[in-house]
């Protein structure tokens, strides 16, 4: 075999977990989804705790998936790296708009998430008059 | 000595050792996270506005109050959401049978993953149908175009998910996908995967953050 050929060690030939890790894999995320559902009656004061915990929920679930289900754990280092830095990359611009329009600014995590749109602070304006009525001056000739 | 032409499976050698469909497959889905990234901010900046509007040039655009928070059933999505996670698994035994070369139950499981990716898209016309009864169209306000077009978007991929999916299994059934050529199941999957992925940012993001 060439030294090319060697190189090529082809990664789909993963570790065979056999069907028992993904079987506790999917038993994690039906729970974490189970727990996520569960906030909705969990008591509104908590407010921002609710949120952090969703968030690290969802992170795990999305974690595990693509670690798992997705071999990115057994496969090559380039695909994860691939992968992972979309997601990062799309996390941070799209947090870097969030705070070019001052989403955060308003009342942080914990309440009303809004952003300056001036079309939500300026009153709207007045509806228009109708305008003066045309009065044409006769001239009186005939 | 000679440099192989082909590998085992069929393939020209990479420097990496990826063939080039599973690296392609890879960029692609990278990519496709800043594409949901973008529906799901917009949805993220949009969800609470009001229905009337005033446009940049001071026209008032009158629209509905209704907002998708307010008719979300967190119930019926809990339970699609699972179909979906349950789509994953049978997905992951459909690859895990290909590599075996066990090509009869490869095609059952990837079956079973059309199944269910169909009962996930039946519960999502279903939704859809359900809020344009109760007067939110795609057109009511900006928080309801833009949760449409998200989750629109992503019934969309689930969609041509399933189209993959049907076409690999008759393939198969022909005897176009042998052992050498299983990684083309792997690519399918990688997608599928990635399908399910979106919808668990999706189902906390729109769903449950309040």
């Amino acid at each position: 075999m060439s030294a090319v050929g060697a190189t090529h060690a082809h990664h789909d030939d993963h570790a065979d977990h056999g069907d028992g890790l993904y079987w506790r894999t999917f038993v994690a995320l039906a729970i974490l989804t189970a727990v996520e559902v569960s906030t909705e009656w969990w008591p509104e004061g908590l407010g921002w705790i609710t949120t952090a915990a969703l968030i690290v929920m969802m992170t795990i679930k999305f974690i595990l998936v693509a670690q798992i289900f997705m071999h990115l754990r057994d496969d090559h280092n380039l695909l994860g790296q691939l992968f992972y830095f979309g997601a990062i990359l799309a996390i941070a611009v799209f947090m870097g708009v969030f705070g070019s329009m001052r989403i955060f600014e308003k009342s942080g995590l914990g309440g009303e998430f809004t952003f300056n749109d001036p079309t939500m602070q300026r009153p709207l304006p007045p509806p228009p008059t109708d305008p003066p009525p045309i009065i044409r001056e006769t001239t009186g000739g005939h | 000595m000679p440099v192989a032409a082909v590998d085992d499976h069929g393939h020209p050698p990479t420097n990496t050792g990826i063939s080039n469909e599973k690296l392609g497959m890879w960029v692609f889905l990278g990519s496709e996270c800043l594409m949901f990234g973008g529906l799901i901010s917009t949805y993220f900046l949009y969800k609470n506005r009001p229905g009337s509007i005033v446009s940049v040039r001071g026209r008032e655009i009158t629209g509905s109050d209704i907002r998708p928070s307010d008719l979300f059933a967190n119930g019926f999505t809990s339970v699609t959401s699972f179909i979906l996670l349950a789509s994953s698994l049978t997905m992951v035994f459909a690859v895990a049978a290909a590599k075996r070369n066990e090509m009869a139950r490869m095609r059952y499981w990837l079956g079973t993953t059309a199944v269910l990716g169909s009962l996930f898209i039946g519960g999502q016309v279903y939704e859809f149908t359900t809020f344009v009864r109760e007067g939110m169209g795609y057109t009511s306000n900006v928080a309801a175009s833009a949760f449409y077009t998200l989750t629109g978007f992503h019934g969309a991929h689930v969609t041509i998910g399933i189209l993959m999916l049907l076409i690999t299994i008759a393939m198969s059934a022909r005897g176009r996908i042998p052992h050498a050529k299983a990684e083309a199941v792997e690519i399918v999957g990688l997608y599928w995967h990635f399908v399910d992925v979106v919808w668990i940012l999706v189902f906390t993001i729109v769903y449950l953050i309040k």
